[in-house]
């Protein structure tokens, strides 16, 4: 266990480091940042001094390692646009951001565990279908259309709701809304699947014939075995929602990391840019090693391998 | 790691009732095919020709803008039609190189184990662990955007499921008699791997392939939308709806028929896929 649990640890540290020298790197192939920072009528000198008093001049191997220790220090360099700290910038924004993304993700895995329950213990196969259905139709719409089309009804058409912004609990119905439907239709797809597999194994015909009744059968033996793919996708699927969000902060004018990520690449301000990649991948990144530490927790094959 | 994910399609077809997921992508692919062959070769066909004297037309209004026209006066019915053409190629174009590279990548790390095997798939697990979006922004932001650039980044950032879908059945296959009766027989390694592992693996890759076209095509369309997929002036779905946005109050056409014709686009490609079988691979 302990080992296993070193070795997630240390993964996670790796794929962290790699990120961020990517991310560094890259930025480097965007050409010299000077240029943008200083004004047209800047002479030779002035520039050389510029690219000496950020380092522009050391070698690039010795950048790139000072870039990561001081990341690690939490100074993830200076925004060009907005002259203050990038963490700063990032971190006033993250808790909107993270906001959606977690409300969307705990709303929509518990409203589609709620159907997928509804659709077994109904035994109905057209109502499964029909929920089915509605999930492909749902995932064939991407999300930035999804908020836009509620927009037009419930904003626009019906006066109901705000469109954008995050003033009040009201602002948050749309895109709340937008991001969980999503969820919905991907775990929704999960657990049905699940529950079809196990409904005609051995253990479940013999705790019917026992008469436990159906609901026990759902929730006492079925749901815990649908439980382990549901945990293995949502890893995966975080990653879905943390891009998703990206976009869908630019459709409502969202005060999250995503519409600042956003709009510093269009207003090239390649620092800012960096700084909320590498932020959300270590947002990202940690939740997969939470995902994989749980694995652990829940199934005794991962615990004792 | 390999959980079966069941469609309505798979649903249907166990029961023996007619495929009805296989005629709704029938309906929304031959509407696209249409778009994309048959409007070029209408009267007035042109997405680029601005006149602002005929600026926001309502649809249905004039023969020559059957949907009407956008702010500057450019027809929405050719801009869809362009637009539709660009996602779907650039679609193709990515998955087929992420075809390609996860094959490669899968073939070689699954034949050879040891250490090369270790180390693709390390590359593999590093690059799921970030959002693919967020890369694509990153890649965008320092190399520019164009629509070969985009094929090339959006099938290098999406190889990963075919590799390993490839890999695990490698792992399996290599083990079989008729590999160990080529390996006797003096076949090399090469050999081994395009003439008796590719044709065994291709078929569960293929089905993977096409329902990853519709991720695609969203991931494509999400990242023109904010403005860092298709450039203007080439016309693109995502595009022409973040422009309608801002008429979404008087009017909403602009927005409804690009959304539409998106939907249409997608919703067939997932339904057709739905109706080969469950997709491989999980997820």
């Amino acid at each position: 266990m302990a080992r296993y649990i070193l070795s997630r640890v240390l993964w996670a540290a790796l794929t962290l480091f790699v990120v961020v020298s990517v991310v560094f790197f890259l930025a480097r192939l965007t050409g010299d940042p000077v240029r943008l920072m200083l004004p047209d009528q800047a002479t030779e000198a002035d520039v050389e001094a510029m690219r000496d008093q950020l380092g522009l001049n050391r070698p690039i191997a010795e950048q790139c390692l000072s870039f990561i220790g001081s990341a690690l220090q939490g100074n993830l360099g200076y925004s060009i646009r907005h002259s203050r700290p990038a963490a700063e910038l990032i971190l006033e924004r993250l808790p909107a951001t993270l906001e959606l993304a977690l409300l969307s993700f705990s709303i929509g895995i518990a409203i589609a565990l709620g159907l997928a329950v509804l659709g077994e213990v109904s035994r109905s196969e057209r109502l499964r279908n029909g929920l089915l259905w509605a999930a492909t139709i749902r995932q064939a719409i991407p999300p930035y259309l999804f908020g836009i089309l509620m927009i037009l009804v419930l904003s626009v058409n019906l006066s109901l709701l705000p469109a954008i912004g995050r003033n009040s609990w009201q602002s948050y119905v749309i895109p709340v809304m937008t991001m969980a439907t999503f969820e919905i239709a991907l775990y929704l797809r999960l657990f049905t699947t699940s529950f079809s597999e196990t409904r005609g194994l051995d253990w479940v015909r013999t705790a019917r014939a026992k008469g436990v009744p159906r609901m026990r059968i759902v929730f006492g033996h079925m749901l815990p075995n649908a439980l382990l793919p549901v945990i293995t996708v949502a890893g995966i699927n975080l990653g879905y929602l943390v891009g998703g969000t990206v976009v869908l902060e630019t459709v409502f004018n969202w005060p999250g990391v995503g519409r600042l990520i956003v709009q510093a690449v269009t207003q090239r301000d390649y620092p800012l840019v960096q700084a909320g990649v590498v932020v959300t991948a270590t947002v990202f990144i940690f939740i997969n090693l939470m995902v994989d530490l749980l694995y652990a927790v829940i199934d005794p094959r991962v615990r004792l391998a | 790691m390999s959980t079966d994910l069941s469609v309505p399609g798979a649903v249907h077809r166990s029961r023996g009732a007619a495929p009805l997921s296989l005629m709704v992508a029938v309906a929304m692919l031959a509407t696209v095919l249409l778009l994309i062959v048959v409007v070029p070769f209408l009267p007035g066909f042109d997405p680029l020709k601005q006149n602002l004297m005929l600026a926001l037309e309502p649809p249905f209004a004039r023969p020559a803008h059957l949907l009407g026209t956008d702010a500057l006066g450019r027809d929405i019915l050719s801009r869809i039609s362009v637009g539709v053409r660009v996602s779907v190629l650039v679609a193709i174009g990515a998955v087929a190189l992420s075809l390609a590279v996860g094959l490669m990548v899968g073939l070689v790390a699954g034949w050879l184990r040891g250490r090369i095997d270790t180390l693709l798939m390390a590359i593999g697990n590093i690059q799921l662990a970030i959002p693919v979006i967020l890369l694509l922004i990153v890649l965008v932001a320092s190399l520019g955007s164009s629509p070969i650039l985009l094929v090339v980044l959006l099938g290098l950032t999406n190889w990963v499921g075919y590799a390993r879908i490839v890999r695990s059945q490698v792992v399996s296959l290599r083990e079989r008699e008729f590999i160990a009766a080529a390996t006797t027989a003096g076949a090399s390694g090469w050999w081994i791997m395009r003439k008796h592992l590719l044709p065994n693996v291709l078929p569960s890759v293929l089905v993977l392939a096409a329902f990853d076209l519709g991720l695609i095509i969203t991931i494509e369309s999400s990242l023109s939308f904010i403005g860092l997929g298709i450039q203007p002036p080439t016309p693109s779905l995502g595009l022409m709806i973040s422009e309608g946005q801002r008429y979404l109050q008087t009017n909403p056409s602009l927005t409804l028929f690009p959304a539409i014709a998106i939907i249409f686009l997608i919703g067939g490609v997932q339904f057709a896929s739905q109706s080969l079988g469950p997709r491989p691979g999980g997820r």
